[in-house]
């Protein structure tokens, strides 16, 4: 059970005539129960490349292969690919369309001709796993706040119980609070149903609390793919690239500089902490 | 698919005739659809075909691009090209089991076929070359007169330009809403008509919603940037005719009028 890119490029047609490679010769597995965080800026090819990954784009050279299956082989069921492999685009709260939150969320589930009593019991499971109030679920969708109608639209998803979940930003324009609560409620779903998880960000700090593997993109190609705390440590490169080492990192290299000896391998506060508590003693 | 709709674009590129001002275009294109609809014998559509063959040959706008503003309409060409072949009555040429071919049918067809296809390429000629602004201060100035009437021209053309604006990004967000919803495993292409367009519920909600989202957010834009409508309002660009518009102007009266002759004398 995996997923393999093999030599994926895409083409796109920029402004009708001009040709632009959005992606150039990535290749790369995904192991089963792996938490992969994708970084790049905008336009390096992170959304083309986990649509490709969903099968909504189709590359214009190589081949993904998910389960040694080639996906775009002529008679590949698709449906079964994206029933599997779950994908919340960015801003998914634009996707919804039902009268109510509980409807919109059983709307996935049913696509897939499941009976009514599984397709319920999903869907429940689903909202009460991103935490969304009960009192909500018979309320028209447009009516939340631009945070609950993330976690519910995210809930559509989840409700088709996929054992690849792909996030695109799924944090982007919502206040500090309600990045780290969709973010945490990713990671805690992760652990429960033991999925595989790819998140897409463009912010190193929301990363590297919650993956153990990073991959790096820039202008549509794959610079690193290492685990979090290898590819901080290419501090230089990241910054060539316009990317950003978490704070607390930039810190510890800061406290390098200025002769406190301390090891800058480090991405979040705690393991910081520890770390300065150690050469302090 | 959705990427090939090319109605209301601009392609944008460096010619004699995206420098037109965008006035003698406006104009020329109202003569020549006229010329086309007026007119209908051959020499006529010779020289409407010369016309717009060296006006695509100025506007250095790539032929395939233009074909492929074609596709999404030519069903709908192929679909009254058939009715019309064999509903015309007259003499007969052809019988194939119920169906009839005239000659009446053909020519009907071809006059169609000419007329519909010089139109949209004419037209399309206009949009390519012109950029909306250009497009809408053009329509402004030609309708300016009928502000006296109580017309809000300057509205009326605002209104215009906005919607062309929104093509492209009402195309891009159908794009957007229907990727995601089929990786919720929606099927679009199954089932009966009925069950066909209960299919587009969940993609056309989301497009009204983000209609409505986006015409509120311009509308504040506008507002706090103190936009009131045409009253006492300046423009930045002032149209001006150059030498190269009157030219274009005398060749679209040599055109119409060489026509109308021909026309006269068959």
């Amino acid at each position: 059970m995996s997923i393999i890119l093999d030599k994926i490029s895409c083409k796109y047609e920029t402004d009708m005539i001009n040709e632009h490679y959005a992606l150039k010769c990535i290749t790369a597995k995904i192991e089963d129960g792996e938490f992969i965080g994708v970084i790049g800026h905008t336009g390096s090819g992170k959304s083309t490349l986990m649509q490709i990954l969903n099968g909504l784009v189709v590359p214009s050279g190589g081949s993904v292969y998910y389960n040694g299956e080639d996906i775009h082989e002529k008679n590949y069921n698709l449906y079964k690919l994206r029933s599997e492999v779950g994908m919340v685009f960015q801003y998914p709260e634009h996707q919804l369309f039902e009268t109510t939150v509980f409807r919109d969320v059983c709307f996935g589930p049913k696509n897939l001709g499941w009976s009514k009593k599984e397709i319920e019991l999903s869907a429940f499971e689903a909202l009460f796993q991103m935490g969304i109030e009960s009192e909500l679920y018979y309320q028209s969708p447009f009516d939340l706040s631009g945070g609950q109608k993330r976690r519910v639209a995210i809930a559509g998803v989840l409700a088709m119980k996929p054992k690849v979940l792909i996030l695109d930003e799924p944090a982007v324009g919502l206040d500090p609070m309600g990045k780290r609560n969709i973010l945490d409620k990713i990671a805690e779903i992760k652990a429960e149903r033991n999925c595989t998880v790819i998140l897409v960000s463009h912010s190193m700090d929301d990363i590297a609390d919650y993956v153990n593997r990073v991959w790096v993109l820039d202008d549509g190609k794959l610079i690193i793919d290492a685990s979090v705390k290898e590819v901080f440590s290419h501090k230089r490169d990241l910054e060539e690239i316009g990317l950003a080492v978490p704070q607390i990192t930039s810190i510890m290299h800061m406290l390098k500089d200025k002769g406190l000896v301390v090891n800058t391998n480090v991405t979040t506060i705690d393991e910081a902490k520890m770390e300065i508590l150690r050469k302090l003693r | 698919m959705l990427r090939d709709i090319t109605i209301g674009q601009y392609y944008p590129a460096d010619s004699i005739i995206h420098r037109l001002d965008p006035r003698v275009k406006l104009f020329f294109v109202f003569i020549y659809v006229l010329s086309l609809f007026m007119f209908g014998n051959l020499v006529s559509y010779c020289l409407a075909t010369i016309l717009l063959v060296v006006a695509i040959y100025y506007a250095k706008i790539p032929v395939k691009f233009l074909i492929r503003g074609f596709k999404p309409i030519f069903v709908l060409l192929i679909f009254t090209t058939f009715m019309k072949l064999f509903i015309t009555d007259g003499t007969v040429w052809f019988k194939l089991w119920k169906f009839t071919i005239t000659k009446e049918g053909v020519i009907d067809v071809i006059h169609i076929l000419v007329r519909i296809l010089y139109l949209i390429i004419a037209s399309s000629l206009l949009t390519y070359t012109t950029t909306p602004t250009r497009l809408t201060d053009a329509l402004e100035q030609v309708f300016k007169p009928l502000n006296k009437l109580k017309v809000p021209v300057h509205e009326l053309t605002m209104m215009m330009s906005i919607a062309l604006r929104f093509i492209p990004i009402l195309v891009e967000e159908t794009d957007k809403i229907m990727k995601a919803q089929s990786s919720r495993c929606m099927n679009f292409s199954s089932g009966n008509i009925l069950k066909r367009i209960k299919n587009l519920v969940p993609i056309l909600i989301p497009l009204f919603v983000a209609a409505l989202r986006r015409a509120d957010d311009l509308a504040l834009a506008m507002e706090s940037r103190c936009y009131q409508g045409g009253e006492g309002r300046t423009k930045m660009r002032i149209l001006k005719y150059k030498r190269q518009d009157f030219f274009v102007y005398i060749l679209l009266a040599i055109y119409f009028v060489f026509s109308l002759i021909i026309h006269l004398l068959l």
